[in-house]
C-alpha cells in the first residue's frame, strides 16, 4: 500500500488565512498519503488545523486563504494525476468537489439545506457529475438512502432536513455522499453531534460501506475511541502540524511524541475508572502567537529548555511506518518506547 | 393537497383578520361623542337652521341608528363585504365610494409601485452585494443607502422640487397637469398621470429600497456563511445556480416577511409626501376627513382599506413563503 500507490498524496501542504490581526498560518508543511481503501484518521484539538487540512484537499477554505507554493496535493485517478490546488475553474473542481472526492460534516442539520427536500438535493448533484436523467437520477438516490439504512427510502426522499432524526439526518448525508462513488471520502466529526449508540451505528456503517465501495476515508475527529474503531492509520496534529503517524494500534499502544501521550492520559480508561484523568496541561496557543521552534514546546511535560523553542523537530523512524517529530526522539533514540 | 390545504387555512385566517379589524374599525367609529344623526344637524344648525329633538330622531330612524350596536357592524361590514360600500359621509352627504373614488387606489397603487420597485431592486442588488469582494462598490452602496435611510422624505421632495423647478421650469408637484385634472379618464389622461406619479413613486421608493437593501444584504452575508452552503460547495455546486439555489432562496423568506409591515410604513410617509407635491388626489385624504370634517366613517373608510390591503399583502406573502420554506406549511399547521 505504501509508495507509489497513493490514491492521494499531500506534500508540504502549507495554509495561512489573510485576517486584519495579519497572515495566520492554520497548517504548515503537513504532508500525509492516503491509499486506495485505506482509512486515515486525523486527530487533534479543536484549532489543530484538521478540518482546514481536510478542505485543502476540495479548496474549500474561504475566500482568505493562501496557499504556500511549495504546496502539493495530487490525486491519483485511474492513470491520470490531478493537481489539486492547480484547479482554478469551479468547473475544473467538480472532479474534487462531490466526483472522486465527497465530504460529510458534523452537523448533519446544518449541512442540509432547510427548504430543499433530501431528494432534491440529491438529484442535483448526481446531475452535475452523472449522466443519469431525473428518473434514474431519483432511482438511485432512493437505492442509496436505502442501502445506508433508511426505511421508507421513497418517503424520505420527499421529506426535508428537520424531518428527520439526527441518526437519519448523518445516515442521509452519507447516502449523498456516496451516491456518486467518490474514491475519497473525507468525515470530518461525523459522529460528535450523535448520540453514542446512533455514533455506534453510524461508525458501522460506514465500516461495512468502505469495504463494499472500496474507497478510502479521511476520518477527521477530536476523539482517540473513534479513531480506534474506525482507522487503519492515524495522523496526530497539533497546530497545523503532524507531531506523529503510523499504523493505528502501534500509535495507541507505543505513543511516541509527548502530544499523542497527552491525548491517551487525557481518556477515561474503564479498567481504571478512580484514576484521575490527567489532561494535556494549558489551552491550544492563539494562533497569533505561534510557537517557535517545536510547536508543542510550550505545553510539553518534557520540554528541553534551550532547545525545544528553537530547534526545528524532524520526523523519525520509530517503528514500521510509524513517525514523529520530537527532539527528544532524536536523541539517540532513548525515549522511544518499546 | 397540503399546499390547497395551507391555502384555505390562510385564507380563513385572513378573513377572520379582517373581520377583527372591521369590528376595532367599527367601535372606534362608534366610540367618538354623538351619532351621525346629531352631528349632521348639529352642522346645519351652525348653517341657521332650526333643529328639534324629533329631527334627529327621525333622522336616526332614517339611518337605522336605533338599531343596537351589533346589528349595526353587521349591516356595516356586510354592505363593506358583499357590495364594497362603505355607505354615506356623515357631514358630507355624499356616499364614501363616490368621495373615496380613484384616490384610494391612487394611493395604495404608488405605495404598491414604490414598494415594487424597492424590492426589485433591493433584492438582487443586496443579494450581489453580500457576494462581491469589491471593498469600493460595497462602500459606495452602503453610503447611499445611508443617505436613503437617514434622509428625510421629505427633505428628498424638496430637493427635487427646487432642483426640476430650475432645470426644467416645473416643480412636478400634483399628480396631473391642469387640463386632465377634471377630465374624465383616457388614455391622455393615464400618460400624463404616468409622468407624474413617478416622482412620488421614487420619493417612497427611495427610502423604502435602502431599508430593504440593508436588509436583504443582512440576511444574505448570513445564509453565506451557513454550513448547508460549503456542503453545496462541496458537491460540486458552483456560481449562480449555487448562489440562487441555496443562500438566496433561503435568505428571501424573511424578506418576503417583511413585504406587510413596509407596506404600512410606506403608506404612512405618503401623506406628507403628498401634502409636499400637493398631491391632493392621494394620502393626505384620511388627514383631512379627520382634521377638517370630524368625518368618522370616511376615516374608517380608509382605515379598512388600507388594513384590508395590509391583510391581503401578508396573505400572498404567506403563500410566496409557503413555496419557499416548507417549514411554514407544517408551522400552520401543526404537523
Amino acid at each position: 500500500m505504501s509508495g507509489g500507490g497513493a490514491l492521494i498524496e499531500v506534500e508540504d501542504l502549507t495554509v495561512r488565512f489573510r485576517t486584519d490581526e495579519g497572515l495566520i498560518t492554520a497548517v504548515e508543511s503537513t504532508a500525509f498519503r492516503i491509499a486506495p481503501g485505506e482509512v486515515l484518521g486525523l486527530v487533534g484539538e479543536s484549532g489543530s488545523g484538521k478540518s482546514v487540512t481536510a478542505k485543502s484537499l476540495m479548496q474549500l477554505n474561504a475566500g482568505n486563504t493562501l496557499y504556500d507554493p511549495a504546496s502539493r496535493i495530487s490525486l491519483h485517478l485511474d492513470g491520470r494525476t490531478v493537481d489539486v490546488l492547480g484547479l482554478k475553474r469551479a468547473r475544473d473542481l467538480m472532479v474534487v468537489r462531490g466526483g472522486a472526492i465527497s465530504m460529510i460534516f458534523q452537523e448533519p442539520m446544518a449541512s442540509f439545506a432547510p427548504g430543499i427536500t433530501i431528494g432534491r438535493q440529491m438529484v442535483e448533484q448526481l446531475e452535475l457529475h452523472t449522466d443519469l436523467g431525473k428518473r434514474a437520477a431519483r432511482d438511485h438516490s432512493v437505492e442509496m438512502l436505502e442501502r445506508v439504512g433508511i426505511s421508507d427510502a421513497g418517503r424520505r426522499f420527499d421529506q426535508y432536513a428537520f424531518e428527520l432524526s439526527g441518526g437519519m439526518r448523518q445516515r442521509a448525508m452519507i447516502a449523498m455522499a456516496l451516491s456518486t462513488r467518490p474514491r475519497l471520502l473525507i468525515a470530518d466529526e461525523p459522529t460528535t453531534a450523535l448520540d453514542v449508540t446512533i455514533q455506534a451505528q453510524v461508525l458501522e456503517l460506514m465500516k461495512e460501506l468502505v469495504a463494499e465501495f472500496g474507497m478510502a476515508i479521511l476520518f477527521i475527529t477530536h476523539d482517540l475511541g473513534v479513531i480506534a474503531q474506525t482507522a487503519d492509520r492515524v495522523a496526530v496534529m497539533y497546530l497545523g502540524r503532524i507531531v506523529e503517524t503510523g499504523p493505528v494500534r502501534d500509535v495507541l499502544r507505543h505513543p511516541a511524541h509527548p502530544y499523542t501521550r497527552g491525548l491517551l492520559d487525557a481518556l477515561p480508561k474503564l479498567d481504571a475508572l478512580d484514576q484521575p484523568l490527567t489532561p494535556v496541561p494549558g489551552d491550544i496557543p492563539s494562533p497569533l502567537e505561534r510557537p517557535s521552534g517545536c510547536v508543542f514546546h510550550t505545553r510539553c511535560p518534557e520540554v528541553i529548555q534551550d532547545r525545544c523553542g528553537v530547534e526545528l523537530p524532524t520526523s523519525m523512524e520509530v517503528g514500521e511506518r510509524h513517525r514523529a517529530s520530537c527532539l527528544r526522539l532524536e536523541k539517540a533514540g532513548e525515549l522511544v518506547t518499546g | 393537497m397540503q399546499f390547497a390545504h395551507f391555502v384555505l387555512t390562510r385564507a380563513g385566517m385572513a378573513i377572520v383578520t379582517l373581520l377583527l379589524v372591521s369590528f376595532i374599525v367599527f367601535s372606534l367609529m362608534e366610540m367618538v361623542p354623538g351619532n351621525c344623526a346629531e352631528r349632521y344637524l348639529a352642522y346645519k344648525n351652525t348653517q341657521g337652521q332650526g333643529i328639534t329633538v324629533e329631527d334627529i330622531e327621525a333622522e336616526e330612524k332614517r339611518l337605522g341608528l336605533d338599531r343596537p350596536f351589533l346589528v349595526r357592524w353587521g349591516s356595516w361590514i356586510g354592505n363593506v363585504f358583499v357590495r364594497g360600500d362603505f355607505g354615506e359621509s356623515c357631514i358630507l352627504r355624499v356616499r364614501i365610494n363616490e368621495l373615496l373614488g380613484t384616490k384610494i387606489w391612487i394611493s395604495l397603487g404608488i405605495c404598491f409601485v414604490a414598494l415594487l420597485f424597492a424590492y426589485l431592486i433591493a433584492i438582487p442588488v443586496g443579494i450581489v452585494s453580500a457576494t462581491a469582494n469589491n471593498p469600493l462598490a460595497n462602500n459606495a452602496l452602503r453610503f447611499v443607502s445611508y443617505l436613503g435611510l437617514a434622509m428625510p422624505n421629505f427633505l428628498l421632495a424638496l430637493m427635487i422640487m427646487l432642483f426640476s423647478t430650475m432645470v426644467f421650469g416645473d416643480s412636478l408637484t400634483g399628480l396631473f397637469s391642469k387640463e386632465y385634472r377634471d377630465a374624465p379618464w383616457s388614455l391622455g389622461k393615464l400618460m400624463d398621470f404616468l409622468s407624474r406619479a413617478w416622482l412620488p413613486i421614487v420619493i417612497l421608493g427611495w427610502s423604502a429600497t435602502a431599508f430593504a437593501l440593508q436588509t436583504v444584504r443582512a440576511l444574505m452575508s448570513d445564509e453565506l456563511g451557513k454550513l448547508y452552503v460549503t456542503a453545496a460547495r462541496a458537491r460540486g455546486m458552483y456560481g449562480r445556480r449555487l448562489l440562487w439555489r441555496y443562500p438566496a432562496r433561503h435568505a428571501l423568506g424573511p424578506i418576503i416577511n417583511s413585504l406587510g409591515f413596509d407596506l404600512n410604513r410606506v403608506f404612512n410617509e405618503l401623506p406628507i409626501v403628498a401634502v409636499i407635491l400637493t398631491l391632493t388626489e392621494a394620502g393626505a385624504l384620511l388627514l383631512e376627513a379627520l382634521a377638517r370634517s370630524n368625518d368618522q366613517q370616511l376615516a374608517g373608510a380608509i382605515i379598512f382599506m388600507l388594513t384590508a390591503a395590509i391583510v391581503a399583502l401578508n396573505f400572498f406573502t404567506d403563500l410566496l413563503l409557503s413555496i419557499i420554506d416548507p417549514r411554514m406549511r407544517r408551522s400552520v399547521m401543526g404537523g
